[in-house]
């Protein structure tokens, strides 16, 4: 896990010899357009076969990022690899790598099957993957349709089946919910689940934290082209506060209960009728839930009676705010 | 590079651009070869006379072996026209559309992809060209007899391989069209700015300079292909167009591809 709070230059993560595996590592990695830094000084590690969450507000220079590790971009400085290639030679790895990025672009007037066909030709890939990948994101009976007659959700399916063709081992997803509802986002959580279940390193841009942390394994975080950190999630989650959160029945009660969690030298604080005991990170959960038990039968013994006890584990947003500060922008 | 000339292919088959391009070819082509034998004259025109609607043919030119394909060189525009607005907006509309980042993901031999996409887009505008060489020889043949036309020298040896020589020709001149086009595209990363610099600049602004300054279509490049087109003219000969029309070709085809392969896609 790397934590970076101001300055991501102090724990690079270089390439070297002997280092874990990876599917993407960076070392300085940095694009500046004139006298604007968007990309600035980035030390990436992706570990070979999770799904990775690529995340940061929109404009933290996510999609330049991307970019760069495909080849379209070129940095400004800085080294990497991706599937152990040199980023400065991207014919020799993209091969292996698909990608949607930016939402999916096709031609209009094409249908989706001769779309992929466009991109299969191009990639000198075998034809005979285009049904299989159309099957395999479900559009198996719309292919011959027109790409502009498809939903928002199809053609963010055949932008997947798009990445899918030259059976990648590094998956490469820019922002693949946008747009889509709920049941899309459901099956695009199942499709990357899948994709990891096969083998595959899939690294996935997004904003919505809260879809990333039900997907992901692993973390990127970004903000105004800057490293935040990078590691497990459960990794980051760790270092975050739990807290026990009460309700008492009637409102003057809460104080009492601070009261009774201050005797046990656990620190609350009550507003509203309603009284938070912050636990130091990384508490057990057996150890967070005695202490509610113990919080609930003092209450009891000085006749307070609770309406509400629970146990709040901080989320992945409460995390990406307290390492990047409120005011991040567009991350939800 | 095989594989983008087929991907390329794959976009510019569909039904409405290539039929429709090819049949609005063959109808321009028909109406040009109409227009040139219903109103061929008995005798040359005055040099300083009014332009008439056949473009100066007589019907003694016509009898030549080059007339079989009179109407085909005088289509040379329209080749032009479709092959810089297709070549142009073809490439450009990878940048509008954002399929280049994909194409470029599965191909990422710049160079290679822009090839292979010039190659489809210079045989779709011979495939045009070879359209309207058949409609051109179909409608003149139909129309020869009304008009007096004697076609024996047609269809000799000699004027075959003066109709061979023509569309070889005009061919010429529409892949050249197409290499302007696809640098435009290029370099101006938008279809309809593009496709308007190209035709005003070829068909409006050189057709004014040509006008007014003695000698300039020797050294305008939507004059030497024409000029090729038409197996040399008064002003430049073939020899002379070819070499400085090929001069300018390359050059905008070097600009384009450097650009291409070192710029940052970022559409």
């Amino acid at each position: 896990m790397t934590l970076v709070d101001t300055d991501p230059r102090a724990t690079p993560a270089a390439p070297g010899r002997g280092a874990a595996p990876a599917a993407v590592r960076t070392a300085g990695l940095t694009k500046a357009y004139g006298g604007r830094t968007v990309v600035d000084a980035l030390d990436l590690e992706v570990p070979a076969g999770v799904v990775s969450g690529f995340v940061g507000p929109n404009g933290a220079g996510k999609t330049t990022t991307i970019r760069m590790l495909l080849g379209l971009v070129r940095p400004t400085s800085g080294t990497g690899t991706v599937l152990d290639e040199p980023l400065a030679h991207p014919a020799r790895y993209l091969g292996s790598v698909g990608a949607m990025i930016e939402g999916p672009a096709f031609t209009p007037a094409l249908s989706g099957r001769d779309n992929l066909l466009v991109l299969a030709r191009a990639g000198g890939l075998p034809t005979a993957r285009v049904p299989k990948v159309l099957d395999r994101v479900g559009l198996g009976a719309r292919g011959d349709d027109a790409f502009r007659s498809y939903s928002l959700g199809m053609k963010q399916r055949l932008g997947i089946a798009a990445a899918l063709l030259p059976q990648p081992r590094l998956l490469v997803l820019d922002e693949p919910t946008n747009g889509l509802d709920p049941a899309g986002i459901a099956q695009m959580r199942e499709l990357l689940a899948s994709f990891r279940d096969e083998g595959m390193t899939v690294l996935v841009s997004s904003h919505l934290l809260a879809e990333v942390e039900q997907v992901a394994d692993h973390l990127v975080m970004i903000r105004q082209g800057r490293l935040v950190f990078q590691g497990s999630v459960a990794a980051l989650v760790a270092t975050q506060h739990p807290r026990i959160v009460l309700r008492t029945e009637r409102p003057e009660d809460a104080d009492v209960v601070a009261d009774v969690a201050a005797a046990l030298d656990w620190p609350a604080t009550s507003t509203g009728g309603e009284v938070t005991v912050p636990l130091a990170a990384g508490t057990p959960d057996g150890e967070a839930f005695a202490r509610a038990a113990e919080l609930n039968r003092r209450a009891h013994g000085v006749g307070v009676v609770l309406t509400r006890l629970e146990l709040e584990r901080p989320t992945l947003e409460d995390a990406f705010f307290s390492l990047t500060g409120a005011g991040s922008g567009d991350v939800r | 590079m095989y594989g983008s000339f087929l991907a390329a292919w794959t976009k510019l088959r569909r039904p409405a651009l290539l039929w429709g391009t090819y049949a609005a070819t063959a109808a321009v082509t028909a109406l040009v070869t109409t227009l040139t034998f219903v109103f061929a004259d008995a005798a040359p025109t005055a040099a300083d006379g009014p332009p008439t609607p056949g473009g100066g043919a007589t019907v003694e030119t016509l009898s030549q072996a080059s007339g079989l394909l009179a109407g085909l060189s005088g289509g040379v525009s329209l080749f032009g026209i479709i092959a810089l607005c297709v070549a142009a907006a073809a490439i450009a509309g990878e940048y509008t559309t954002g399929t280049l980042r994909n194409l470029l993901i599965r191909q990422p031999h710049r160079s290679r992809w822009l090839a292979g996409t010039w190659a489809a887009i210079v045989t779709f505008s011979i495939g045009a060209v070879l359209v309207a060489a058949v409609v051109a020889a179909g409608v003149a043949s139909a129309l020869a007899s009304g008009q007096g036309v004697d076609t024996t020298a047609w269809f000799t040896t000699d004027g075959l391989t003066d109709s061979l020589r023509t569309i070889g020709q005009v061919a010429l001149a529409a892949a050249g069209y197409a290499t302007l086009g696809s640098a435009l595209g290029v370099l101006m990363r938008a279809s309809i700015p593009a496709v308007a610099v190209g035709f005003g600049w070829l068909f409006l602004v050189e057709t004014i300079i040509a006008g007014t300054v003695d000698g300039s279509a020797r050294w305008l490049p939507g004059q030497l292909l024409s000029a090729i087109a038409s197996n040399g003219t008064a002003e430049v000969t073939l020899a002379a167009a070819l070499v400085t029309a090929g001069g300018y070709l390359l050059v905008s085809a070097g600009a384009a591809a450097t650009s291409f392969v070192r710029r940052d896609v970022t559409a």
